[in-house]
C-alpha cells in the first residue's frame, strides 16, 4: 500500500438540506490502494456523504481535496463543472445501488461497458468490443450475451454489468453505495468475491457504503461508522467489529443475526 | 510515524504496562477489566506459552498484539522490518503492513470468505506479499500435503469442510509466510495426535529459523513440546 499522498482528503464536511442535517464534521484522507466502508443505519447519513464525495451534491461546508494525475492536489468544488465531469469519465466509477440507476437500459450490455471507454477516446470498433467482452468475463456474464439488453439480466447480473461498466476505464477511484443490497445471499457471495479480487488486482482505492457489517469486514479496510449525521468511531476494520468503543458501534455489532 | 528507531537487540516483541478494560456501554456501562499493567519480552527464536485459567485474558493479549483490539493504556511495541512500531498507536495502514509481512495470525477459527477454493486460501498471503500466483499455490499445496487435507478438496471453499480439517487449511495459511512474529491461538485444539505432532513440528521448526512465537495451547504436551518459556497470565475478573 502506498502511502506517500491521500488520493482523497477530506476536511470539516457538512451537508445540510435546510435545517436538517445530512452529514457534519466529517474529515478523513483516503490512502491509495485503501477501501474504505462507511457503515451504519438507514437515515445516519451515509449515502449523503457518499453523494458529496463523489461530486453528486454540493457540501454546504468543507472541503473535498482530490490527487488529480495531471495537476495534484484539487478541491473538488472548486473546479468547474466541465473538469469534474471529466474526472467521473476517467478517474471514477460510481457503482449505484440499484443498478437500472448506473446502466443505460435502452443499449446492449456490450456498449453499456463499451460506451465508457469510447467516452475516455477509444474509436476503434474492434477494440471497444473485445475489451467489452473481456470485462463481461471478468464479471462472469456469458460474452454469447453481449447484444442484449440490460433490461433482460436479472438482478445480480445487472449488477455485475453495472460494475463492469465502471471498471473498464480502470479507474483510481471507485464509489460503491450498497453494490451487494438487495440480491440473494449466494449472488451476493459472488459479487464479494468478484469485487475482492478486482480491487486487490487492480489496486484502486475504494469508498463502499453498506448497511452489512459482513459485507464491510469482507472488502474493506478501514471502518466509519455513522449516526444522525455524524463519524462516530472510526479504525481498523476487525478493530472496530471485534472491540468496538461507542455504545452505538456495540449495539449495531451485538445485533448482528448468526446463520 | 510512530516508529522509533534503535533496535540494538534481538527482541520482536516489547509490550510495557498494558492495560485492557472492556466497557460495555449498552450494559450499564459495565466495566469488564482483563490485564493491568502487562509487561511481555519475546525475543527472536522463543516460543513464549501464554498461561492461565480460561478467561483470564489470554486471547484478549493476543488480539492486542495483532491490533485487533484496542489497549487502553501502555506501550505495544513490534519490530517491523527493524523499526519498532507501536501497535497501540498505529494508524490502520500500518498495521495492515504490519499483518502483511512481520506478524502472523493462527486463531482457532478459520474465518471461510465465500467461494474462494482452499489452495488460494492458503495462497493468499503469499500472493499479497508479490510472490507468483503460481509459485503460491505450489507451496500452498506442498503445505496441505504435509498437514493432511487431501487434493480433493482443495479446489472447494472450506466452509462445509469439519473443524479439524478446518484448523488445518488455518495453519496451511499461517505457515505458508515465514513470519519473523507469529501469534497462535490453540492452533492444535481440534487435530488428532498424528496431525498434533505434525504441527508442533512445524512450530518447533519456526523457532528454529528464528521467529518470535506466542501461543496458547491448552494441551500440556504441546506446551512442553513447543514452548521456550511459560508466561503466566492472572486472572483480573474477580477484582471487578
Amino acid at each position: 500500500m502506498n502511502t506517500s499522498s491521500p488520493i482523497l482528503s477530506v476536511q470539516n464536511l457538512e451537508k445540510n438540506y435546510g435545517d436538517q442535517i445530512g452529514c457534519t464534521d466529517v474529515s478523513f484522507d483516503l490512502w491509495p490502494g485503501e477501501v474504505l466502508g462507511i457503515v451504519g443505519e438507514s437515515g445516519s447519513g451515509k449515502t449523503t456523504l457518499l453523494n458529496c464525495l463523489s461530486a453528486q451534491h454540493a457540501p454546504t461546508n468543507g472541503h473535498i481535496i482530490y490527487d488529480t494525475r495531471v495537476d495534484g492536489a484539487k478541491d473538488l468544488f472548486l473546479m468547474s463543472e466541465a473538469e469534474r465531469r471529466l474526472l467521473m469519465r476517467t478517474d471514477w466509477g460510481l457503482v449505484r445501488q440499484n443498478p437500472r440507476d448506473g446502466l443505460r437500459l435502452g443499449v446492449s450490455a456490450g456498449a453499456n461497458v463499451g460506451e465508457r471507454l469510447m467516452a475516455v477516446g477509444a474509436r476503434h470498433y474492434g477494440e471497444i468490443r473485445s475489451e467489452a467482452t473481456a470485462w463481461l468475463e471478468k464479471v462472469e456474464i456469458d460474452k454469447n450475451r453481449i447484444a442484449h439488453l440490460p433490461s433482460t439480466f436479472s438482478g445480480g447480473m445487472q449488477q455485475r454489468l453495472q460494475i463492469a461498466r465502471n471498471l473498464v476505464t480502470n479507474p483510481r477511484l471507485v464509489f460503491m453505495d450498497e453494490p451487494t443490497g438487495g440480491l440473494d445471499v449466494s449472488v451476493q457471495a459472488r459479487l464479494l468475491d468478484l469485487l475482492r479480487g478486482l480491487v486487490a488486482r487492480l489496486g484502486l482505492s475504494a469508498i463502499v457504503v453498506t448497511h452489512d457489517l459482513a459485507v464491510a469486514r469482507l472488502l474493506a479496510h478501514r471502518l466509519m461508522v455513522m449516526k444522525n449525521g455524524r463519524v462516530i468511531e472510526q479504525g481498523l476494520t476487525d478493530q472496530v467489529l471485534d472491540d468496538p468503543q461507542h455504545a452505538y458501534t456495540q449495539l449495531l455489532v451485538s445485533s448482528i443475526l448468526q446463520p | 510515524m510512530n516508529t522509533i528507531k534503535a533496535k540494538d537487540n534481538s527482541s520482536m516483541i516489547v509490550a510495557k504496562g498494558l492495560c485492557k478494560t472492556f466497557i460495555m456501554h449498552n450494559q450499564g456501562e459495565q466495566m469488564i477489566p482483563v490485564f493491568e499493567n502487562l509487561d511481555l519480552t519475546v525475543d527472536k527464536g522463543e516460543c513464549v506459552v501464554l498461561h492461565g485459567p480460561s478467561g483470564s485474558g489470554k486471547s484478549t493479549l493476543m488480539r492486542a498484539l495483532y491490533g485487533n483490539y484496542l489497549i487502553n493504556k501502555g506501550s505495544l511495541l513490534i519490530d517491523h522490518k527493524n523499526q519498532w512500531v507501536d501497535m497501540s498507536q498505529a494508524q490502520p495502514q500500518q498495521i495492515l503492513d504490519v499483518r502483511k509481512s512481520t506478524m502472523g495470525y493462527v486463531s482457532q477459527f478459520l474465518r471461510a470468505i465465500p467461494r474462494v477454493k482452499t489452495l488460494d486460501i492458503v495462497a493468499e498471503p503469499l500472493v499479497v506479499l508479490g510472490e507468483d500466483e503460481k509459485n503460491a499455490r505450489d507451496r500452498a499445496g506442498e503445505l496441505l500435503n504435509r498437514v493432511g487435507v487431501p487434493q480433493s478438496l482443495w479446489g472447494l471453499p472450506p466452509a462445509t469442510f469439519s473443524g479439524g480439517e478446518q484448523q488445518r487449511v488455518n495453519i496451511a495459511r499461517g505457515f505458508i509466510t515465514e513470519y519473523p512474529v507469529m501469534l497462535l491461538d490453540e492452533p492444535t485444539a481440534s487435530l488428532d495426535s498424528k496431525n498434533k505432532q505434525i504441527v508442533m513440528d512445524m512450530i518447533c521448526e519456526a523457532t528454529q529459523r528464528g521467529a518470535a512465537i506466542v501461543g496458547i495451547f491448552h494441551d500440556e504436551d504441546v506446551r512442553n513440546f513447543v514452548g521456550t518459556r511459560i508466561y503466566e497470565i492472572e486472572s483480573k475478573k474477580e477484582a471487578a
